[in-house]
């Protein structure tokens, strides 16, 4: 009898071992939630400045097979006509101004809010980073530790928490090369934009260098499946 | 004959068209920036200051209309209206001492129209883009300065957002996943009026001004590759049937863009002065009665291969600091002999002017830097052949006040501009910027020597002007 019932606890330790994700699957999970294969997004960048005021940029966000982003920026009128445009590793911006498109680092401020240009426009931490799952003080929540695989990436090192129930992130710390840590995010108001498809529409990021300064980003409207021409993801396309 | 004097007409009807459009459905903005600058003038120095207004009010007026006829074709417009209020102008007497010149009328407070682009851009197929009109469009990867920008007025180099004038020109573009092919057709403007094009192509003479450009653009190993080629005929200087070749790269190394760009051609549109002519006035005297320039553009036809190059890198840092620092090389730049040459001939004609004579061909003399005010804070015309370019950015000072420190210096004889500024972005639909250049001389040994005070005189201590404050509003719509 106590044999049967060693073995019982043993068989449902390890189912429950068994059930207990992998860091990979939960990357990956983290990809497929913050960045979809293909969507079109309308989304609202406000930044609060140092005395409370605020700053609201207006974009739409279009993500094409293959880690190709592009966004235009839409408001307010000093930005308007400015556009982004990521494939692969190689970043660009548009400068209405300039006339022309210009190479940017993935650690660049984007548009001089508290993200960086890969917070928005590279959501690909299962190419960029390697993971493991360490022990989390949050109960409900698994807790990632992230190491960047090269040096284009832009971060060195990223904590995440996911909710246990359904592996939406909730929290992310971000640190660079120093080990300081330069970012923190709330992924906050998940809401489900199609049928099946649940992700935050809030990212509040907090700037930890100058603690007075946040930023957040909201994702307005969402839609998934969206396929552009390939040619909607060449620099020879900006400002058109 | 593509335009032969009526022009402007349909330019303006097109011009009423978009404003029209931007009354109904056409994406409107721009903005309207109003700059106060006080120049001193430097009286004393080579280049004649008399209609330089050392005072200059600048109001620009700007829209920018977009109106898409299909889902990925449109028409787009970028217009400028300037008005200037200057005054306070300065020279010197025949001691040399500073007089007070009365208020007249000066280039510099001209008002002005900058039909900056206005383009049809039609997408026949995602692989086929075809566009018509006035566009600027920029090939090389160069920040600064683009050695192979053939097409557009040069930028200002401490602020090359200042610039969106582009050409005309009519485009097709293949933009493929990773390649893009263009080939271009630019008739140069012959005639304008009020700087709106009167006349296209063809000039009185009946001779053609025009550029055909061909680039193949890759995404090669993470990086831009651009090959041009360009043939000219009196098309943004003196070339007649000119084929030049160019090339750009750009690429992010960790966190550092690097850039090049360059241009090869055979001979020099430059006019370079006559070392024969410039010695003194009796040398001088003698190639005047046998009609030889002081300077002359005697290396069209030199069949010797110069290079224009530019390498750069830019760096950002997790402060958000940004620095930026550029090299350029001129093959065909003057070299210290050249310029002591150059020197020379403008102290012969500045004692040609004391006696109340106004040499003729002075326009075609490269000077470093536009000393004047108008439209323009500052265009960037290299003479010699080295220059070092620094950019450095400090955003959110305090509040979002951005530092920005700009040094633009020649290699050659250590002299150069400095431009620091400070900007706010006081509002989302307002900026605030207070800025400066800040002219200064190189080593005394490194310069070339004035006859017949024996000053010595540098390329940028040449400019007409002593320093320049500006403080700019600018309130966006």
């Amino acid at each position: 009898m106590r044999t049967a019932i060693a073995v019982a606890v043993w068989l449902s330790a390890g189912a429950a071992v068994a059930a207990e994700p992998s860091a990979e699957a939960l990357l990956r999970k983290y990809d497929q939630i913050m960045g979809p294969a293909t969507f079109e997004a309308q989304t609202q960048m406000t930044s609060t400045r140092d005395d409370g005021s605020q700053r609201t940029y207006v974009m739409r966000m279009l993500k094409g097979e293959g880690d190709k982003v592009r966004i235009w920026f839409q408001e307010p009128s000093a930005v308007k006509g400015q556009e982004m445009l990521r494939v692969g590793d190689n970043l660009w911006v548009y400068l209405p101004n300039l006339k022309r498109a210009t190479r940017l680092a993935n650690r660049d401020s984007f548009q001089g809010g508290d993200f960086n240009n890969a917070d928005v426009l590279r959501v690909n931490y299962t190419a960029d980073y390697t993971a493991r799952v360490v022990p989390s003080a949050q109960p409900d929540a698994y807790l990632l530790e992230l190491k960047a695989k090269h040096p284009e990436t832009a971060y060195d090192a990223i904590k995440l928490w996911v909710r246990k129930s359904d592996q939406q992130p909730l929290r992310g710390e971000y640190f660079g090369t120093s080990g300081q840590m330069l970012r923190s995010a709330e992924f906050k108001e998940h809401t489900e934009f199609v049928p099946g498809f649940t992700r935050p529409a809030l990212v509040v990021m907090q700037n930890q260098l100058l603690k007075f300064r946040r930023s957040e980003l909201r994702t307005r409207t969402l839609k998934l499946e969206v396929h552009a021409p390939a040619q909607r993801f060449t620099q020879a396309d900006l400002g058109r | 004959m593509i335009a032969r004097g009526s022009s402007s007409r349909w330019l303006v009807a097109v011009v009423l068209g978009l404003w029209a459009a931007g009354a109904s459905a056409a994406e409107v903005n721009g903005f309207l920036n109003s700059r106060t600058q006080w120049t001193r003038a430097r009286f004393e120095g080579l280049l004649p200051t008399r209609d330089l207004p050392q005072f200059l009010q600048t109001v620009e007026l700007n829209a920018q209309v977009r109106q898409s006829y299909t889902e990925r074709s449109f028409v787009s417009g970028d217009l400028s209206l300037f008005l200037h209020a200057g005054g306070t102008y300065r020279s010197r007497n025949a001691d040399g001492e500073e007089v007070v010149v009365g208020d007249h009328d000066s280039p510099f407070t001209r008002p002005s129209v900058s039909l900056n682009e206005l383009y049809v851009n039609h997408e026949v197929r995602p692989e086929l883009n075809l566009l018509a009109g006035k566009k600027r469009v920029v090939w090389g990867s160069g920040l600064a300065f683009n050695p192979t920008d053939l097409l557009n007025p040069p930028k200002d180099p401490t602020d090359p957002s200042l610039q969106r004038a582009g050409a005309w020109m009519a485009r097709v573009e293949v933009p493929l996943e990773t390649l893009a092919f263009t080939l271009l057709f630019a008739p140069g403007v012959t005639e304008e009026f009020h700087g709106l094009p009167r006349r296209l192509l063809y000039d009185a003479q009946d001779a053609a001004h025009f550029l055909v450009a061909a680039r193949a653009y890759a995404l090669v190993l993470d990086s831009d590759l651009n090959l041009m080629a360009f043939y000219s005929d009196r098309f943004g200087d003196a070339f007649e049937d000119k084929l030049r070749w160019g090339a750009s790269f750009s690429r992010v190394f960790d966190a550092v863009e690097v850039h090049f760009e360059a241009l090869l051609q055979t001979g020099s549109a430059r006019a370079y002065p006559q070392s024969g002519c410039v010695r003194d006035v009796p040398a001088a005297l003698a190639c005047a009665q046998n009609g030889t320039a002081l300077f002359a553009r005697d290396r069209l036809e030199d069949p010797a291969l110069y290079a224009r190059a530019l390498v750069g890198a830019r760096y950002q840092s997790e402060e958000e600091t940004l620095f930026s620092v550029e090299y350029l090389y001129q093959g065909d730049g003057y070299t210290p002999t050249q310029f002591q040459d150059q020197i020379s001939a403008l102290a012969l004609v500045d004692q040609a002017r004391a006696r109340g004579l106004e040499p003729a061909g002075m326009e075609e003399l490269p000077l470093a830097g536009e000393g004047g005010g108008g439209s323009t804070r500052f265009s960037f015309q290299p003479s010699g052949q080295h220059y070092l370019f620094l950019t450095f950015q400090q955003p959110k000072i305090r509040d979002d006040f951005t530092l920005g420190l700009v040094l633009i210096t020649s290699l050659q004889d250590l002299s150069g501009v400095f431009a620091p500024s400070l900007a706010w972005s006081a509002t989302e639909w307002l900026n605030v910027t207070a800025s400066a250049f800040l002219p200064y001389a190189g080593p005394d040994a490194l310069g070339a020597t004035r006859p017949p005070t024996q000053e010595r005189i540098h390329e940028y201590s040449l400019l007409p002007m002593k320093y320049r404050a500006m403080l700019e509003l600018r309130a966006f719509y």
